[in-house]
């Protein structure tokens, strides 16, 4: 079995103005999925990345500069992360199919994690 | 293989449930607890911060899992965010120790995760209870007392609340900032009471009836919405009978008339699952399969109605509780005794003056065995102007016409009672027997 982190992206202003009701329904969606997955021993963590923007670190001749990262501009953010077990990158596919992000959102991308042994 | 699909769907509709049940039960009880900490004029604090808790849920349960007990998740965040919002102000006071070490949450906290699914059993908790008098003052509208107990209490939302009264849910929020600043003013010009006090033995003998009142406009609501594509909100109308029997159970506010309503409730109760059937119809009490009432329900409506003969005053819930009784009692639709009903009608009707009590009175008349006598009594009512747009007055006309083996003038009472706003699942009740020709 190896492990797939789900990189769960959405648009800026994704929950920035949903009425509270839209954000539970939504929210709800997600929470019977992961607890789905965990009671199926497919789930195996994850972390909501807090909102508003990070910092961004770039070396400069001169030295390191920090930076807001850019959101509003960039058509997506990350929001957050999953991972899930699975036999492989087809079977992954599979249950991210499943994942309430791709009907509340539209995109999400699967790396495998590198297992060392 | 059906099988297998079927049982995930089954899970995903218990965690939908209680998720929602959280939503909606836990916000009230845990706002309840906060404002018998922080005290009535910080209600909106508490409900901020029970409110800002949620949010913390669903934003962090999606990718950490549900916690094993979510209900003292959802205290112990709003409590750490009540205590920062406390500090922020600046005002330490003796009881946020008891905030940050409450004696008895924890314990609470678990009731309240154990009593997740039981819609029925859930048994309300002191500080809930003093919350239900706190929306009750008498100072405020009785509208504006049922919607801010549905709010404050029952965790509904401006949106649900809207839904219900047919109004806006921005209009339905306004309204609510403006009882709850008025209720504000109103708890903070009672001075010399500590904050943390619920209401006096006489204000609560002052407001239960108000409070009764609350809890059946409440359940008449959820049992036959005016408008709308439901039957019935079983939701709106399940919250009134638990808050019904709390009352009627607890010490502070155990009386006759609070039996008396918890009783009415229960009986009304145990039909729900007859009353509507699979394909959300609805289904008249003559036509109902009784196998289907509810027994627990019955049992525990005829034991508060026999707590109900404790007082020496009868209540309109008593004698409401006593027609629903005789239903209740009836093996079958014939075998119903409706001379005993019609006798409590007319005892009601005497009570209230009510124009509608009088239409149920005649329905009960012709029942038992004077359908001429009812009709024309029926016919006198249309005085009443509010009665020419209330629906159950024409189906109760066209019923009698019906029985009078008058269909033509039947039909006619129920295309009026078609023009009259109900239900979507009341109209097409109403289109079916016009299409069978009554």
């Amino acid at each position: 079995m190896k492990t797939f982190m789900l990189l769960l992206n959405h648009a800026p202003d994704r929950y920035s103005d949903l009425s509270e009701d839209d954000f539970m329904t939504i929210m709800t969606d997600y929470i019977v999925w992961t607890e789905k997955l965990t009671a199926d021993g497919i789930y195996a963590g994850g972390e909501k990345l807090a909102d508003g923007p990070g910092r961004l670190l770039t070396k400069t001749d001169s030295g390191v500069e920090v930076h807001d990262s850019p959101m509003a501009e960039l058509a997506e953010v990350l929001g957050g992360v999953m991972m899930i077990k699975a036999a492989d990158y087809d079977a992954a596919v599979t249950i991210a199919k499943t994942c309430p992000h791709m009907v509340h959102n539209s995109s999400l991308e699967i790396r495998e994690i590198h297992a060392v042994d | 293989m059906r099988e297998q699909d079927q049982e995930p769907e089954l899970a995903l509709d218990a965690i939908h449930r209680q998720l929602e049940r959280l939503a909606r039960r836990e916000r009230g009880r845990l706002v309840a607890l906060l404002v018998s900490k922080l005290g009535p004029t910080r209600l909106e604090m508490a409900e901020d911060v029970v409110q800002d808790a949620i949010i913390a849920a669903m934003a962090s349960w999606p990718y950490k899992g549900m916690p094993d007990n979510p209900g003292g998740w959802l205290n112990r965040v709003a409590r750490n965010k009540a205590y920062d919002r406390l500090r922020k102000e600046g005002r330490e006071q003796p009881w946020l120790d008891e905030l940050e070490h409450p004696s008895g949450i924890d314990q609470q906290d678990k009731a309240g995760d154990d009593a997740i699914g039981q819609v029925f059993g859930a048994r309300i908790t002191d500080p809930e209870l003093k919350l239900i008098f706190l929306c009750c003052q008498p100072d405020i509208t009785p509208e504006d007392q049922l919607m801010l107990t549905l709010k404050v209490v029952s965790g509904f939302t401006a949106k649900d609340i809207g839904a219900l009264f047919l109004k806006k849910d921005a209009a339905v929020g306004q309204r609510l900032a403006r009882v709850k600043r008025k209720l504000r003013s109103l708890e903070a010009a009672q001075t010399g009471r500590s904050i943390t006090d619920g209401p006096s033995r006489f204000e609560v003998k002052e407001r239960l009836p108000i409070v009764l009142k609350v809890i059946y406009l409440m359940f008449s609501l959820g049992y036959a919405p005016r408008r709308g594509d439901r039957l019935m909100l079983r939701d709106v109308a399940e919250e009134a009978l638990r808050l019904a029997l709390a009352s009627a159970d607890a010490r502070e506010t155990a009386s006759a008339e609070a039996s008396a309503l918890a009783a009415l409730l229960a009986f009304q109760a145990s039909r729900f699952d007859a009353r509507v059937d699979a394909a959300g119809a609805l289904v008249l009490l003559r036509d109902q399969n009784r196998v289907l009432w509810n027994r627990d329900l019955i049992n525990s409506g005829f034991s508060y109605l026999q707590a109900a003969q404790s007082g020496s005053k009868v209540s309109r819930y008593h004698l409401e509780a006593a027609i629903a009784a005789s239903h209740a009692a009836a093996p079958d639709f014939a075998a119903t005794n409706w001379q005993q009903v019609l006798d409590v009608y007319t005892r009601l009707e005497a009570m209230t003056g009510s124009p509608v009590v009088a239409v149920n009175a005649c329905v009960a008349e012709a029942f038992a065995g004077a359908p001429e006598a009812a009709f024309l009594k029926l016919e006198s009512l249309a005085k009443h102007k509010r009665l020419l747009d209330y629906a159950p007055y024409h189906i109760a006309r066209g019923e009698l016409l019906r029985m009078l083996k008058r269909p033509i003038d039947a039909a006619v009472c129920f295309k009026k009672a078609l023009e009259c706003d109900a239900s979507t699942p009341v109209l097409a009740h109403l289109k079916g027997r016009l299409a069978a020709s009554v």
